[in-house]
């Protein structure tokens, strides 16, 4: 077990590396660069080549790219991300201070989606091709289709804007500090409901129909067919036979969802002018903030690869028959 | 070459769609410039809302408050409420003492040195007062070569020195005797007792700890603070009761930063914002539905900035170092048809380097026409021959070492991709130049991949924009030679009468002759055509109903004195802040 922790950890760090490396390369590859950013941010008639130049120093541009990605690499072994181009504020802090939307947001979005797809899936695999398991699944086909941002689009037009039913933009209103705390509570609410709703309906579908395909498989194994020969009522049996066995291949994909969510964190949170980490994301390379970009990429794959790496071990912990060698 | 082609139909569609869908006429819809919007301030104070919040739209994060290291738009327009300057534009884009800060300017008769005395008993926000030693300290740090100021720097340049007299007195030294000098020292100031000890830890003031955290939460002298900034999400400002100017109208203004304009107008329309910027296509068709009538009005004016295309006469192509052919390509342009189809008829055709407001704004310059038939007669008679057999056109081109090529009139227009309405008027152009046997590719690029194309001079034309200085003698690094390297003068032009001329509005001091000699250079310069200007971009913005004072200026509603300030909502009509 140890050994084996420690070669997927091994294997982790290569390809850490690896990512940072394509990462920095294709950062540094895409037109325009951050100087350049900043002295034509104004669009004065003034602007020189003079100051031009200035800025690449004072950004470190002028160094070829090999030494520029050392440099990088010394820093973060030492977890010194450095200074974002945009502010000059430490990278860390950016992150930090933005980390919380995200997470509420990639927390609410899997906590509602479990609570959502558990019971649709075992409501539909205990009558298998009745008609809530037709019109469900139809249902949740159809929402899996729909691409997050067309969702996103729609709610936001109808329900926020026409509807006026929930407020799209942000985390909070501007008189929020005023407010008694179940007008926060509300508040809040109200602009938790439709982007966590958008983040969490492809999994409720993706999880819904899992669910009911373990489902099915394990109620046609002999020790079901045992638990209904002794007589059990229908209740016990899906869940506390059936349900329970299908948990292990369920953690692993929710496991996997968290860097997901991550992920598409990036157009929601822009969409839903959401604080988060996938909005600094995306101003960030509209920026060419490298450092910022970097970071991200780095967290992200550090995320990924710890929640792959965590999927499996909770599956030998919670399976004792599955043993790595 | 078929995806180049492919791309240029898919650009002719557009046109064609825009020439199809251009039916809005501004001067017949309500919603804009009702008399309320522009109404100023009343003298009676309770019939002004004095507690109600204004939320504004702010298209981006600002990297920093500190005045002197600002760039953008952006920036300037959150920072202008927190720092007050002695000198400021005034509503008609004229040099200001600002009333709230300076007491007296006086300037030696030789134009050599200048004295600045500022008003007593002003402080910053955190009560330590204000002094000619703090105006000093921000001149030191301007031209300080490890400090990134770059647009602060650009407009001090000419100042050789700045020393505090008393503290209420800054004399300045000039390099040179010149009628622009009282604008070298309209610079922002920065408070010493929050910067000056770390200078020596952070000589940039951009990166230490404590230097980010005073920009990000600065210390001002204007009549708002900072009470929160959100990263991602809002900067709130609340006004300051210590302010020694007019009191500004609103408690509060709160920005919000939202990146994407369609999101912001959906905001808008929500009731989210109460101040934006609209694009062409929102101020002409988005904002037509009932939903925004409910909540806002619109105002349209002029604005001075300047969209042009630029043709590179450096050498490094055939075409266009020849003065007739930039006058063909201005003829060949459907400028009636681009402004009543592509702009809305909300552009007014461009006279030349300085817009309508300016005093150097010269109304006299003969516009090109549009006319296919003189262009094609300007290419012939600069060589360029229609082929009979393919219907383009060619010329035999000398080459360094004596050698002759034919050279077929083939180049690229370059233009941001970012920009709804120049992929069009490039297809009208296009589609024109075809006609007349030129063929003109469109390349779309990402603005700031263009910036670059542009300031390394790696292009052939492109549609630019600028947005002009109240000072004409600016154009001076838009146009003169020596500004080719270093400078502005992207296209590489080079006149000598036009150098002549920038020299002479330079150095003189009688103001007629200045506007005599900058009228002449504008229409030299409209006629020779290393530009052929197109438009003047008109001001185009959403404001809430209730939201009254605002006044146009050639830089938009805020960006000058009063601006912003003067901005105020009617007693009984708030709509925000504490019940």
């Amino acid at each position: 077990m140890v050994r084996y922790v420690a070669k997927r950890l091994l294997l982790a760090g290569v390809t850490l590396v690896g990512i940072t490396i394509v990462t920095f390369a294709v950062t540094r590859l895409a037109p325009g660069d951050p100087a350049l950013e900043a002295v034509s941010r104004g669009g004065a008639s003034t602007m020189s080549a003079e100051a031009y130049a200035r800025l690449r120093t004072y950004y470190e541009l002028d160094q070829p790219v090999t030494r520029q990605y050392a440099a990088w690499l010394g820093r973060v072994v030492r977890l010194d991300f450095g200074r974002s181009f945009h502010d000059g504020r430490r990278v860390t802090d950016k992150i930090g201070e933005r980390l919380p939307a995200t997470l509420c947001l990639a927390g609410g979005a899997v906590v509602l989606s479990l609570a959502v797809a558990v019971p649709i899936g075992l409501a539909s695999a205990r009558r298998a091709g009745g008609v809530f398991d037709t019109v469900a699944g139809g249902i949740l086909a159809a929402l899996y289709s729909v691409p997050r941002y067309v969702m996103a689009m729609l709610l936001i037009v109808v329900v926020g804007v026409h509807l006026d039913w929930f407020s799209p933009y942000g985390l909070r209103s501007e008189n929020f500090e005023d407010m008694s705390y179940p007008g926060k509570a509300a508040d809040l609410a109200r602009h938790f409901a439709l982007i966590v709703f958008c983040f969490a309906y492809p999994l409720i579908a993706y999880q819904a129909r899992f669910i009911r395909g373990n489902l099915l498989e394990v109620l046609g194994q002999d020790y079901v067919r045992t638990a209904r020969a002794k007589g059990l009522p229908e209740r016990v049996v899906l869940h506390r036979h059936a349900f329970r066995n299908t948990l292990l291949p369920l953690i692993t994909v929710v496991g996997l969802l968290v860097p997901s969510a991550l992920g598409g964190s990036v157009i929601l949170e822009t969409m839903f002018q959401w604080p988060g980490i996938g909005q600094l994301l995306f101003q960030a390379m509209t920026q060419r903030d490298y450092p910022v970009v970097m970071a991200l990429t780095v967290v992200a794959a550090v995320v990924v690869l710890l929640c792959t790496l965590l999927a499996d071990l909770t599956y030998a912990l919670a399976d004792p028959r599955v043993r790595y060698a | 070459m078929a995806i180049g082609t492919a791309r240029g139909w898919i650009l002719t569609c557009v046109a064609a769609a825009a020439v199809w869908a251009g039916d809005y006429d501004p001067t017949r819809d309500p919603l804009v410039n009702p008399p309320s919007l522009l109404e100023p301030p009343p003298h009676e104070a309770d019939r002004i809302a004095g507690d109600d919040w204004i939320v504004r739209h702010l298209r981006a994060e600002p990297a920093t408050l500190n005045p002197i290291l600002t760039s953008s738009g952006h920036e300037l327009t959150v920072q202008e409420l927190l720092f007050d300057e002695p000198v400021v534009l005034g509503t008609g884009f004229e040099w200001t003492l600002n009333p709230a800060m300076a007491e007296a300017y006086s300037e030696a008769d030789d134009h050599l040195s200048a004295e600045l005395r500022l008003k007593a008993g002003l402080t910053w926000q955190d009560g330590v007062p204000l002094t000619a030693e703090d105006v000093v300290f921000a001149w030191e740090m301007i031209r300080s070569e490890h400090v990134p100021a770059v647009r602060a720097r650009a407009a001090m340049d000419g100042v050789a020195d700045c020393r505090a007299v008393n503290p209420l007195t800054v004399r300045f030294r000039f390099r040179e005797a010149l009628p622009t000098n009282r604008w070298r020292i309209k610079f922002p100031i920065l408070p010493r007792h929050v910067y000056g000890r770390g200078v020596s830890d952070d000589p940039t003031l951009s990166r230490s700890d404590a230097h980010v955290q005073a920009n990000r939460h600065p210390v001002g002298n204007g009549p708002y603070r900072l009470v929160d900034w959100s990263a991602g999400d809002r900067i709130v400002l609340e006004r300051w009761a210590g302010y020694a100017g007019p009191r500004p109208h609103f408690a509060r203004v709160i920005f919000r930063i939202v990146p994407d304009g369609n999101t912001a107008l959906l905001m808008f329309k929500r009731g989210d914002l109460d101040e934006m910027m609209l694009t062409p296509q929102q101020f002409a068709r988005d904002t037509q539905d009932e939903r925004f009538a409910r909540v806002g009005v619109k105002g349209w004016a002029d604005q001075a900035t300047v969209y042009c295309i630029g043709w590179n006469m450096d050498g490094t192509n055939p075409f266009f170092g020849d003065v007739r052919v930039r006058q063909a390509m201005s003829h060949a342009l459907n400028m009636p048809l681009i402004l009543n189809t592509v702009y809305d008829r909300l552009f007014s055709r461009s006279r030349g380097l300085f817009p309508p407001g300016s005093w150097a704004y010269n109304a006299d310059i003969p516009l090109f026409d549009y006319d296919p038939k003189k262009a094609a007669a300007l290419l012939d008679a600069a060589g360029w021959r229609v082929d009979a057999e393919d219907g383009w056109r060619y010329r035999n081109v000398v080459g360094a070492d004596g050698t002759r090529t034919r050279v077929k009139f083939s180049f690229t227009l370059g233009f941001a991709q970012e920009s709804k309405t120049s992929p069009q008027v490039a297809a009208v152009l296009q589609q024109d130049l075809r006609r007349l046997g030129v063929d003109m590719k469109l390349q779309a690029l990402e603005y700031l991949t263009l910036r670059g194309r542009v300031f390394t001079r790696d292009f052939q034309a492109v549609v630019w924009a600028w947005t002009a200085e109240p000072e004409p003698d600016n154009a001076w690094n838009l146009l003169h030679s020596a500004a080719r390297s270093g400078g502005q003068n992207f296209v590489g032009y080079a006149d000598p009468d036009v150098d002549a001329l920038l020299e002479q509005g330079r150095r003189s001091f009688d103001p007629q002759v200045r506007r005599g000699v900058y009228q002449a250079l504008a229409a030299k310069v409209y006629e020779d055509a290393p530009y052929t200007f197109l438009i003047n971009a008109p001001s185009l913005w959403a404001f809430h109903r209730r939201v009254r004072g605002v006044h146009f200026s050639p830089m938009g509603p805020a960006g000058f004195y009063p601006g912003a300030r003067a901005w105020w909502a009617p007693a009984g009509e708030q709509l925000r802040g504490r019940p």
